[in-house]
């Protein structure tokens, strides 16, 4: 009721334009590229006319969630964006709805809103002094993953620039450095010079930058969000914009963190205050009629309000009359739409026809902006004027490593599922490319995906690519390998294979080829490059159709085409063509003591091999409980490489101790000391699986002290055995001191056999074996030729001894 | 143009081969991804660069960061898989490891399978890395790098198990390779079941029982789910090698080339494959698994399991149940494209799928070399077979949605055929022994979102094969997959198609080759004490045969079973009553021994009925002229249903009536005859009937199985009356009925109620009730005999007062009572 009182007075008072904004300001997506009818049918969806006419076309894309809008935007701002939005926001697609109050009603009624959307108050936020580093991290994430397509440059000092002497580049400068070169550069060659002209509605720009398609201004960002704020929208856009019409970036937190911290700095936030919001409660009531009477609902469709009824506008021409007409007069009491001249003249000429194929491609391609990076039959693509931000890691791959891939017969180039996936799932194959491929929400592109399939599909002749069968199919294979390797077309020195990376350039991991591609795409593409891709470096392999390895799969253009890609689908399989080669991970110690589980040829399945930064290494045989070897230097390669576990193999020769049981009980000193069953070939099976539980002996485990040095923990007959083993320096020599903490329920003997002959005992507690030197204290020799084994009375309770292994 | 030459070709193959369906080396996908992301979506996790997570296992921590365990042997604990726009942090627990394959928290901490051993991990000095590695269980052999080792979590016990690959995937070289391990809540490694081959993980189905996932090879023609109890055999026989380090008593060896339901019949041990995978429609290598109980927030398939594949980066779902004390179960497919090889799949607190894995060793349909995933419902419910379950007769096939009641109603909208694997040393191995059952019948239900489908067969071992591909939604949609695959490992028995009643006898089926069939048996004789001796038998069927029979009997007005009712000839007015005659719809064979009844129009259609069936039946003594007033007519002549059924009607005693026995001899040419198998001896105090002219014979189709010889007196021991030719007293024939179906036929003319005490004859009609069903393979030489309880029917004859015979309620013959 209030609310009607104050529109109906509004009519009643003299109406005077409250502010008038010029061409610049408004809503302009799609001017100049499209066909007024094709453009009056984008402004139509864009503009959401069907949200509130039912004959306007079908469900427009949802605008803005309000939900949480306290979380991310400025009280003051929205206040001021209600009042007038495309003064506040140039470009907004948003109608003035207070146009026809007098100024100090639409005031009034702005501040009413305000408090209704702002239900829950806001939080206050510390004035922040900004972050230099985040602010520049921000400035050259901002001019390098995409979002100057959009949104223009900010800073012309920002972008990618190719490193100098490109062309020679090749031979010398493509180490895997190039990629933090390049983002140095960017930051070094960063002219921190002016603050960015924000291209805001009537500032004059004095940009260097004229770029040729309409953008979407920032210079409201600064007043409009919070920092924090603006973070969370930037982190997750679709979140408030399910429309996708801002996609998400695929920022990580951290990434958007620093684009808010940039902009806001950037657009004049920077230091704004912030005050504590209260919502009024008189004007919150009031807000909510208001949010009614104007039928907001109808766009900002949510589940606390009901849709509006839809009215009906047969026979209006939108440019001229309500909500498209540049001045609708006083009497209009509904939307206000800031258009361009072009877009408003388009309007009124747009028809209720259904639209073809290529037009509902072209439109939604618009809508989306893909047009702003991908061009496609002749639309869009990168803006000159913007080509300097489109970067690259790998220079050296040309242009088609630096700008986004045209999209021109695209839904005959990539399989269907692949198609969904980059479009849907994020799924990205080009790690080199600076810009990123945002997300746009699978409803907002399913039909255009669609749609791509649908009219791109059979474009190619097919091409059959038959699975070979016994001696055929290890023909394709091997032939498939040779081609890519350096044996054939040498296809790895650009391009990265199965995740190992190529020695050359780093051009995509080809193991996806037949995953991403389709067979007829493939094969031309592979016979004629820059048939799809003019001006791709990739070189023509088969010139004129004719294959140069003659030597290979008979020298025939089908078959090698066919044997690359039925090699290609063998996958993670793949042996690797000749010319790249996976390299053993080194496992280094530069820190604490590293422990490492698996398996090698010094201490058997059940090994422990401990490395310390010192580098003097051993490994510890769990399974018999034994010191197995010693090694100085490096510590250990691990290969991760096929189906087993790491095995590790010691990164210098290591001297091997023994490898039978460290420990025992019962021994009879004429006896031989037991030994684990033999296994031949012939006879593989283990003899004696209960060999070392027999002896009483059992792994208990191991615990890392604060240094990350292991105790091990084990069990032989009654006696508990803790053993420790540090690098100790003994007379300049790094020597490794094992401390063995034995623990007896009852006085006993033990047996510790430390060397496996030829023994030679030097003095009563020092003897070697090979490179190996132990000295002992507190243990009797009871053999000390073929072997060297000590025998140790315990007594019941804890006692300790040391033993010193010295490695020459 | 490139290639010119080829678009003949091209155009040639792509009639059937469109650019989509490119068969590839790993088999074809199912084609559905972009069904499937309607319904469900999958979400990339990222990882940070400097991390490799060839996710091998994952758990939940109890403070709700899930744990995975990398084939590098590291542990991590994950905080924010769940976010809408997953950025995860990655906090690194323990490292060093050696590939792990399970974890597990409890109470005191983490508990790892790696391939080592079974490791407690713990974070003592609580600066949230472990520090302390405590060996739980190294009681297996490992020499291999092949013989990895799987961990379960705990069960009610607090036992975990760990589930040992064979040495190269082929051998046992080493202590229980190929076995699972119980690992006991204090702390003993037990040897628990033998027969892996190289498991791809371990853990509980949906109701609570330990499961392993095998992958197809040797003894395996395709991946399967497996159930694991204590002293199972699973089947390869490589590591049975070590039941002497257990105190399991080994199994027999398997028999290659067999099935492996018939050599579960021979190995107790062996546990029948309880859900079949086919090998690449369902996945190549399957692996993890996991039970989605997130409360319906995973969507629709709630207490369902979840099984990744590694080589073809997909997930399945299965269904299990516990029919007749075996599991067995069904599979559907359920979302591919997942971005790497799987090798578990976890379901978060958020209620959502993680995925991850490796494609590190084997060929594998993602190309990404390790991923962590995110199966995420999209609250859209697909059109799906939600769940398969078997019933006596057939199906029930439940689906997500309503279906359209016109396509679900219609026969052809389900093609269904079956196979069988071959049970043998080799790897893998075909589709077998391939049948293609008919549908016999449909209901759908009132909510129409599930259909009973009724079969001419389900047979047990094979794997029967859903294709659903023009069933419709009620909406129109069809399914976004089209296949089950349920495994047949029994089928469960029928109910007793018939309620109590005071008005008739039933008895439920037991365990035995009978069981699901519906035996009726017809008391309605005035002479021979029929209301004695069948329910005799019936009981004998049910109890020792499994068999449900149910004995029908001739009553009067009030209800009273009543031999001493007259016949029509005596009094024009008797009409004879059979309550329950309905039974003979649901009836597999029908036993009959009525003597010269008048039954009402209405009863006798129920005959009529049953003859047309093609359904078997016995006729005993006086069956052959059983009815009077019997009107079938058959290509337009009236059918004699003592002659023209039976093959034979009594003409007269041939024996002295009341004064001598009969020896059964049995006619040696036909003394192979299933039905004689382990009938020795037969003798009964009736005499022999002639059934034809004097110097005739059999009617052609005839097939004797028994000579009756009258003896000179009334005792077994009596000799033979030399007098009297031995004349067919047992024989089998064909009825073919009205609609052309025909029916097996045995027919006695012994069967008086004292007969029945011999062990022979007994034999020789319940025998004849396998033969008549057609499972004569079933028949044992030594099958039980034996009557249940006390047996002595009054003398036969009309000397009814007496005999003490005399109208008695219904109860009076149950011999239970």
């Amino acid at each position: 009721m209030l609310v009607a009182a104050i529109l109906s007075v509004a009519v009643a008072v003299p109406w005077s334009p409250p502010h008038s904004v010029g061409d610049d300001a408004g809503w302009t997506i799609g001017a100049g590229q499209l066909e007024p009818g094709l453009l009056g049918a984008l402004a139509r969806r864009e503009l959401a006319c069907a949200a509130c006419h039912v004959d306007m076309g079908a469900a427009p894309p949802p605008a803005p969630r309000l939900q949480g809008l306290a979380q991310r935007a400025r009280p003051e701002f929205v206040q001021r964006f209600l009042a007038a939005p495309a003064q506040a926001q140039p470009g907004t697609r948003m109608p003035a709805l207070l146009a026809h109050l007098a100024p100090d009603e639409r005031a009034a009624a702005a501040q009413a809103l305000t408090h209704y959307l702002f239900g829950e108050a806001a939080p206050s936020e510390a004035t922040r002094t900004p972050d230099d580093t985040q602010v520049a991290a921000g400035r050259a994430l901002f001019h390098t993953v995409g979002c100057v397509a959009c949104h223009g440059a900010l800073d012309a000092g920002a972008a990618w620039t190719p490193p100098a002497g490109r062309e020679e580049a090749g031979e010398e400068d493509s180490d895997e450095d190039s990629d933090e070169d390049s983002e140095e550069d960017n930051e070094e060659e960063g002219e921190p010079s002016k603050m960015p002209a924000a291209p805001t509605a009537g500032a004059e720009s004095d940009s260097p930058l004229e770029p040729a398609r309409a953008l979407a201004p920032l210079g409201h960002v600064g007043v409009k969000y919070t920092e924090a704020g603006l973070a969370a929208f930037l982190f997750e856009p679709l979140h408030s914009r399910t429309a996708g019409r801002m996609p998400d970036m695929g920022l990580t937190r951290l990434e958007a963190q620093a684009i808010a911290a940039y902009l806001v700095e950037a657009t004049g936030g920077a230091g704004l205050a912030s005050s504590r919001f209260v919502v009024d409660a008189g004007l919150n009531e009031r807000g909510r009629a208001f949010y009614d009477a104007l039928r907001c609902a109808a766009c900002h469709t949510d589940e606390a309000h009901a849709a509006p009824a839809r009215t009906v506008t047969a026979g209006v021409n939108h440019a001229r009359i309500g909500c498209g007409a540049a001045d609708p007069g006083p009497q209009h009491t509904g939307a206000r739409f800031a258009l361009t001249a072009e877009v408003r003249a388009a309007l009124g000429s747009a028809s209720d026809a259904a639209l073809a194929l290529a037009d509902t491609i072209a439109l939604d391609l618009t809508a989306l902006r893909c047009d702003a990076c991908h061009a496609r039959a002749g639309l869009g693509g990168v803006d000159p004027a913007l080509d300097r931000y489109f970067g690259t890691t790998q220079p050296d791959l040309g242009e088609e490593a630096r700008i986004p891939p045209p999209l021109t017969h695209v839904g005959a180039k990539l399989q269907r599922d692949w198609l969904h996936r980059v479009l849907f799932d994020g799924a990205r194959v080009r790690p080199y490319m600076t810009t990123r491929m945002p997300s746009f929400g699978e409803p907002n592109l399913k039909p255009l995906a669609d749609a791509l399939l649908a009219a791109d599909r059979g474009h190619f002749a097919a091409y059959p690519v038959p699975v070979p069968e016994g001696d055929a199919a290890r023909d394709a294979r091997d032939g498939g390998r040779l081609l890519l390797g350096t044996t054939g077309l040498g296809c790895v020195t650009c391009h990265d294979f199965n995740g190992t990376p190529s020695p050359g350039f780093r051009g995509l991991d080809l193991i996806t080829t037949p995953e991403r591609l389709t067979p007829e795409w493939y094969a031309r593409f592979l016979v004629a490059p820059q048939s799809l891709r003019p001006g791709i470096v990739m070189p023509e392999a088969w010139p004129g159709g004719v294959a140069v390895h003659t030597g290979i799969l008979g020298g025939d253009t089908d078959a090698q085409l066919r044997g690359i890609w039925y090699y290609l689908t063998q996958g993670r399989t793949a042996q690797d063509p000749p010319g790249i080669r996976p390299e053993p991970t080194l496992l280094s110690v530069d820190g604490p003591v590293r422990v490492y589980r698996g398996r090698s040829r010094v201490a058997g399945f059940r090994g422990i091999a401990v490395g310390s930064a010192a580098g003097l290494h051993y490994a510890f045989d769990a399974e018999v409980g034994a010191l197995a070897a010693l090694w100085r230097g490096d510590f250990v390669s691990v290969r991760w490489d096929s189906q087993g576990a790491g095995d590790f193999d010691p990164r210098a020769e290591p001297a091997v101790l023994q490898r039978e049981l460290g420990a025992l009980a019962e021994f009879d000193p004429d006896g031989a000391w037991p030994v684990r069953a033999a296994r031949t070939k012939e006879a593989p099976r283990d003899a004696d699986p209960l060999y070392a539980r027999r002896h009483g002996y059992r792994f208990l485990g191991y615990s890392l002290d604060s240094s990350g040095a292991p105790t091990l923990r084990y069990q032989c007959g009654t006696v508990t055995i803790e053993e420790r083993s540090d690098v100790v320096v003994v007379e300049e020599r790094q020597i490794l001191r094992r401390t063995l903490l034995f623990d007896s329920p009852a006085a006993t003997q033990l047996r510790l056999r430390l060397l496996e002959g030829p023994v030679a005992q030097e003095t009563p507690n020092r003897a070697s074996a090979g490179r190996i030197t132990v000295e002992w204290s507190g243990g009797n020799p009871v053999r000390s030729r073929t072997d060297l084994i000590l025998s140790f009375d315990l007594p019941r309770g804890r006692s300790t001894t040391f033993i010193d292994h010295d490695l020459r | 143009m490139i290639c010119a030459d080829l678009t003949s070709l091209a155009l040639a193959l792509c009639g059937t081969l469109g650019p989509q369906e490119v068969e590839l080396e790993l088999g074809s996908m199912w084609g559905t991804a972009s069904r499937e992301r309607e319904a469900y979506r999958i979400v990339d996790l990222p990882i940070p660069q400097d991390i490799v997570l060839e996710v091998g296992a994952f758990a939940t921590h109890p403070d709700g960061r899930v744990a995975v365990g990398t084939r590098r042997g590291d542990v991590y604990f994950v905080r924010g898989v769940d976010d809408p726009k997953p950025e995860p942090t990655f906090h690194l627990f323990a490292t060093g490891l050696d590939e792990i394959f399970g974890l597990d928290f409890d109470e005191s901490g983490l508990v790892v399978t790696q391939s080592c051993e079974v490791t407690r991990v713990s974070d003592e000095d609580g600066d949230g890395r472990a520090d302390r590695f405590d060996t739980l269980c190294d009681g297996f052999g490992y020499r291999n790098y092949h013989e990895y080792a799987f961990g379960s979590e705990r069960d009610p016990r607090g036992s975990r198990y760990v589930a040992l690959g064979l040495s190269y995937s082929y051998e046992s070289h080493e202590l229980f390779r190929g076995w699972v391990l119980e690992l006991t809540a204090d702390g003993r490694t037990v040897p628990y079941a033998s027969g892996l081959r190289s498991p791809g993980g371990i853990g509980f189905n949906e109701h609570g029982q330990l499961c392993i996932v095998e992958s197809q090879g040797p003894w395996n023609s395709s991946c399967s789910l497996k159930v694991v109890q204590r002293g199972s055999f699973l089947g390869h026989p490589a590591g049975n090698v070590w039941y002497p380090f257990s105190e399991l008593a080994p199994p027999m060896e398997p028999r290659s080339g067999t099935r492996v339901l018939s050599e579960a019949q021979r190995i107790p041990e062996l546990e029948p494959y309880a859900v079949i995978f086919p090998y690449i429609r369902m996945g190549r290598s399957i692996t993890g698994f996991s039970v989605d109980r997130t409360r319906g927030r995973f969507g629709p398939f709630e207490g369902q399991l979840f099984v990744g594949d590694f080589s073809l980066s997909l997930v399945m779902r299965v269904t299990t149940e516990l029919v007749d004390g075996v599991w067995q179960g069904a599979c559907y497919p359920f979302r591919e494209g997942l971005s790497t090889g799987l090798l578990d799949v976890h379901f978060t607190p958020g209620g959502h799928m993680l995925t991850g894995g490796t494609n590190r060793g084997w060929p594998v349909r993602g190309t990404a070399p390790f991923a962590l995933e995110r199966i995420e419902w999209t609250g859209a419910t697909p059109f799906e077979i939600r769940r398969v379950s078997i019933l006596h007769d057939g199906f029930d096939v439940e689906f997500t949605a309503p279906v359209d009641p016109e396509v679900a109603a219609a026969a052809e909208t389900y093609q269904l055929s079956t196979f069988t694997h071959s049970y043998h040393a080799g790897y893998g191995g075909p589709e077998v022994d391939r049948t293609t059952p008919k549908v016999t019948g449909i209901e759908l239900s009132a909510d129409r979102t599930s259909v009973r489908l009724r079969l001419d067969e389900v047979r047990a071992g094979h794997v029967h094969e859903f294709d659903l591909a023009s069933m419709r939604a009620q909406d129109g949609r069809s399914l976004v997959h089209r296949h089950a695959y349920y495994t047949v490992n029994r089928v469960p028995q029928r109910p007793h198609p018939i309620a109590e009643s005071p008005r008739w006898l039933r008895f439920e089926g037991g365990a035995g080759a009978g069981a699901g069939r519906h035996i009726v048996l017809v008391a309605a004789d005035q002479e021979y004490r029929s209301e004695h001796s069948l329910p005799m038998l019936a009981h004998l069927l049910a109890e020792r045969h499994g068999f449900h029979t149910t004995v029908l009997f001739a009553q009067n007005s009030d209800g009273l079973v009543d031999p001493t009712q007259k016949i029509v000839w005596e009094d024009k007015t008797v009409i004879h009553d059979i309550p329950g005659i309905e039974a003979l719809d649901s009836a597999d064979l029908v036993v009959f021994f009525s003597r010269l009844v008048t039954l009402p129009p209405a009863q006798l259609e129920y005959i009529y009925r049953y003859l047309d069936s093609g359904k078997p039946l016995i006729g005993l003594r006086t069956a052959n002229h059983g009815f009077i007033g019997f009107d079938y007519e058959l290509d337009g002549r009236k059918i004699n249903f003592g002659e023209d059924v039976l093959g034979g009607s009594f003409r007269n005693h041939h024996g002295r009536w009341h004064q001598d026995s009969t020896r059964g001899l049995i006619v040696p040419e036909n003394a192979g005859h299933p039905i004689l198998r382990g009938v020795v001896d037969v003798w009964g105090p009736s005499d022999v009937y002639r059934t034809y002219p004097d110097g005739g014979a059999l009617p052609e189709g005839c097939v004797p199985l028994l000579l009756g010889q009258p003896l000179m007196a009334r005792e077994p021991t009596d000799p033979i009356n030399p007098d009297l030719e031995p004349l067919p007293v047992a024989w089998v024939k064909t009825w073919t009925g009205r609609l052309g179906r025909s029916a097996r036929v045995m027919h006695t003319t012994m069967g008086g109620a004292q007969d029945f005490h011999s062990e022979g004859l007994r034999r020789l009609v319940v025998n004849s009730a396998y033969w008549c069903l057609g499972l004569e393979d079933a028949i044992e030489a030594d099958s039980d005999m034996r009557i249940l309880g006390p047996y002595s029917p009054p003398e036969t004859g009309f000397d009814y007062e007496n005999l003490g015979v005399r109208p008695q309620p219904v109860s009076d013959f149950d011999p239970r009572r």
